[in-house]
This record gives structure tokens, C-alpha cells and sequence, in this order.
């Protein structure tokens, strides 16, 4: 009991913790992808930037817009963050988990995709049409992208037989690293995991070029920035989740004699997930509306169902 | 204190399909049924069964709400009249809803006083019955659905 709530409150205060140094390791990479130095003013190279941030958003007014719906309004970024964390409650990091459950990979899957229903609320109880536009591109995000991950995932349950965790680590560790038997499904998940936390190439829900803000136009202060530690939260998480199923999770060399060992092991490989979608948003262009939803329907909603016959004949073999 | 959730989260869920019904904004009549169907999920999980629970979250948090919320919003909800109530269609809802009743009401009884295992369902204890014992009316039911879809995107599909 005692290590439950220890557990929990160490993933809670490391979500959170997180959130403000990554945005600021995230400028940074961006940066200096970009050739230009990224932020530079508060403190040594810019490190008390999310500070600075912080302290600025806190005491920024706080404006609910005429003929907005002020309960949903308020609700939607809440809903976010809450969302977001409760997703990360069933992920364990190394041997620290806070809720033990046997389907915790399907209710990471049902948490997330509960989650787009911060910005489908936000968009609606704005009383914008930019915004209102912005939910409406979410709604059909969440339903492009659902199926092919669904798919890409049911391979790997195949594979491993097991929803838990703890279980597809000890596959992993028996047999092999995931992503050396499901590649396929390995990167179709890296690449709806983009389209899942709303990152680009997929990030049309904001789309600052043509919809302003998009779902956030309307926000000010705590409540704008409510919805980034929902949107980072949700990039720790599914990197968390991409590690575990397809990179191991916390296995490595001595793991299992030092249990803390796993534990960095597991936030290193996750790490690497997380500088990739710094690196995919530096990369890529936004795709337009039209062309995300034939990459989803029509491209990789086939090949993630040809993958299942994949899957299905490796458990058969390897089992 | 498993009884106080579950009778907790029960409530939620009646009172919410209630708000779904009578409310007079269609959106938030769709998020209310949202937050019934997520209260029913954990209704299922207070009866120990997790992977049935957090399905229902999926299919229908995770997609049919979505749905019905993006094609919600995509409709010009002003353009709509006030329906008035009829009697004819008046007196088939009630009798539909009376029948629905009564077979709950009867389903309840005679489950009445079952105690509840600690945890009945996996996706195997699920999976079993349903691809083993049952395989040829769950086939029936997907061809079936399979049927409906064909016959919405005939109807849909514009004549060229």
C-alpha cells in the first residue's frame, strides 16, 4: 500500500516535474537544428527560461471569452492534464509502477484516446471559429488515426500474448527485442504517435498558419499552458509505452541485479522518443487536412491489418 | 466499498444518459452520453471486469462518441425546426421503452442475489465463448453489421 502511493506520487511529481524542462530542452534542439541559438537570456544558455515562462503565465489574466460556455471552457483544460495522468498512473518505469493492472496497455490506449477530448471541447466552448474548426479537425484526427493504432498494437499483443507490462518486458527479455520481430509496427506506432499527441507533421488541431491558435486561440494564462503539460505529458507517456513495446522497456545489461539501473534504462530509451518528435517538428511540414486523412485511411490502415497476418504467424513460431 | 463505487458510478451513469436525453444543446446532450459510457466502464470495473471496462471506454469514448460529435458539429443544428410530439411515434417509443424495461427488470431478477467473483474477465474469459461456443452467431452478427455498412455507403453515395 505504502509503495503504491510512493509510486505514485513519484510518476505524478515526475510528470509534472518533467513538462517545463523539456519544453525548454525542446527550444533548444529546435534551435539549433534551425542554426540559431534558441533561447539565450535568463540564466546560462537560457536554462531558466520555463521559469521565466512560468512565472509569466501564472500572472498572466485570465480571460473567458463573451458567449463562451464557461463550464466547458474551463473544464477542457483540466480534462487534459487529469487525462494525461491518469494514462501515465498504469505505466511502471523500471519496477515502479503505480497501478498494477493486467490490461494496463489497453487502458493507456483508452486514456489517450479520451484525451482528444480536451481540444474537441476547448474548440467547441471557445465561441471561435478558428477554434470551432480546430475541433472538428481533432474529431476526425482521433478517428484516422485510432484504427491503424489499434492495429499496430493487437500485433503486438499477438506477439507477446499479454497486455501487461511486466509480461511483454519478460517476452522481450526471453526472446528479443520487439522491434527486431514487428518493425512494421514499430513505426507505424511512431508514426500515429505523432498524429495521437497532436505533434507535427500532425499537429492540424493547432495549425498556427490557418487556424491562429487553433483549439487554444481563446486560452490565456494557467489554462493555456494546462494544455501543454497535457500534450507533453502524453509525449512521456506513449514514449514510455513505445519502449516498453518494442525496445524493452527496462531490460539491459545488469538490470536485473540493480533495479534502479532499468529504471534509467527505461527513461534513456524513452528519452530517445522524445528528442525524435522535437526532431520530427523541426523536420516535417504540416500535412494538409486532406492528406493526413488518406495517409491514415488509406495507406497505413491496410498495412497495419497486412501486419496482423505478420504477427499472427510469429507467435505462431516463436510463441 | 466496492458497493459504494459501483452504486456510485451507476448513478452517474443513469443520471448522465438522463442529461443526454433531456438536454436541449445536442453537443453537450453527446458529452453527457460520453460521460455515462465512461461511468458504465467503470461500473464494469467495480464488478471486477477490467478488460470489458476499459473496452467500453475505447469503442465508445475513443470512437462512437467522436463520431457523433463530429457529425454534430458539421450539421447546421439552427436550421432544425422544433419537432412537435406525435402521438403515433409518442406511443411506439414508449412501447419499445416499456419492453426494454421489463426485460432488464427481468434479467435482474433472475440474476438476482449472484454474488461477484473478485475478477470474472480477461480478454481471454471473453474471447473463449465468444470465437469457441458462439462463433457462428457472432459471424452472423458481423456479416450483419458488415450488411449495414455496404447500405449506408450505397444510400450515401451520390449518383454520378
Amino acid at each position: 500500500m505504502i509503495e503504491n502511493l510512493l509510486s505514485m506520487a513519484f510518476i505524478v511529481g515526475l510528470m509534472l516535474v518533467a513538462v517545463p524542462p523539456i519544453t525548454y530542452l525542446e527550444r533548444k534542439v529546435l534551435g539549433h537544428m534551425q542554426q540559431r541559438p534558441g533561447p539565450m537570456v535568463v540564466g546560462f544558455h537560457g536554462v531558466l527560461q520555463p521559469l521565466a515562462d512560468a512565472i509569466k503565465l501564472i500572472f498572466k489574466e485570465d480571460i473567458i471569452p463573451k458567449g463562451a460556455d464557461r463550464l466547458l471552457f474551463m473544464f477542457a483544460p483540466s480534462f487534459s492534464v487529469f487525462a494525461a495522468l491518469l494514462a501515465a498512473s498504469v505505466v511502471p518505469i523500471g519496477f515502479i509502477q503505480a497501478v498494477p493492472m493486467k490490461s494496463a496497455l489497453l487502458f493507456v490506449m483508452a486514456m489517450s484516446a479520451i484525451s482528444i477530448y480536451a481540444l474537441i471541447l476547448a474548440g467547441y466552448s471557445s465561441n471561435d471559429k478558428y477554434s470551432f474548426l480546430a475541433g472538428m479537425r481533432a474529431a476526425a484526427q482521433v478517428l484516422g488515426y485510432e484504427l491503424p493504432l489499434g492495429f499496430a498494437i493487437m500485433a503486438a499483443v499477438i506477439l507477446y500474448g499479454s497486455f501487461d507490462f511486466n509480461r511483454i518486458v519478460e517476452w522481450q527479455s526471453q526472446h528479443g527485442w520487439g522491434i527486431l520481430y514487428q518493425p512494421v509496427a514499430f513505426l507505424l506506432f511512431l508514426f500515429v504517435m505523432a498524429a495521437e499527441v497532436g505533434r507535427p507533421p500532425f499537429d492540424l488541431p493547432e495549425g498556427e498558419s490557418e487556424l491562429v491558435g487553433g483549439f487554444h486561440t481563446e486560452y490565456s494564462g494557467m489554462r493555456f499552458a494546462a494544455f501543454f503539460f497535457g500534450e507533453y505529458i502524453n509525449i512521456i507517456v506513449l514514449s514510455l509505452v513505445v519502449s516498453l513495446l518494442f525496445l524493452g522497456g527496462w531490460s539491459g545489461p545488469l538490470a536485473d541485479k540493480y533495479p534502479v539501473l532499468g529504471v534509467l534504462y527505461h527513461l534513456g530509451k524513452a528519452a530517445f522518443f522524445i528528442f525524435l518528435t522535437f526532431w520530427l517538428r523541426a523536420t516535417f511540414p504540416r500535412y494538409r487536412f486532406d492528406q493526413m486523412l488518406s495517409i491514415m485511411w488509406k495507406i497505413l490502415l491496410p498495412i497495419s491489418i497486412l501486419n496482423l497476418f505478420v504477427a499472427a504467424a510469429e507467435a505462431l513460431f516463436v510463441g | 466499498m466496492r458497493e459504494v463505487f459501483f452504486y456510485l458510478f451507476a448513478f452517474l451513469s443513469v443520471a448522465f444518459a438522463l442529461v443526454s436525453v433531456t438536454h436541449r444543446n445536442v453537443i453537450k446532450g453527446g458529452l453527457s452520453l460520453l460521460a455515462s459510457f465512461i461511468a458504465l466502464g467503470a461500473v464494469y470495473f467495480t464488478a471486477g471486469a477490467e478488460f470489458i471496462g476499459i473496452v467500453q471506454v475505447i469503442v465508445y469514448g475513443g470512437a462512437i462518441v467522436v463520431l457523433y460529435l463530429f457529425a454534430l458539429m458539421t450539421m447546421d443544428l439552427k436550421s432544425f425546426g422544433k419537432e412537435l410530439l406525435r402521438t403515433v411515434s409518442l406511443a411506439a417509443g414508449g412501447a419499445i421503452s416499456l419492453f426494454l424495461l421489463f426485460s432488464v427488470l427481468y434479467a435482474g431478477y433472475r440474476f438476482y442475489g449472484g454474488s461477484i467473483p473478485a475478477a470474472v474477465s480477461g480478454a481471454k474469459e471473453l474471447a473463449l465463448p465468444l470465437f469457441y461456443r458462439f462463433l457462428l452467431p457472432f459471424e452472423v452478427v458481423s456479416v450483419l453489421l458488415l450488411v449495414a455498412t455496404v447500405g449506408a455507403v450505397a444510400v450515401g453515395r451520390r449518383e454520378e
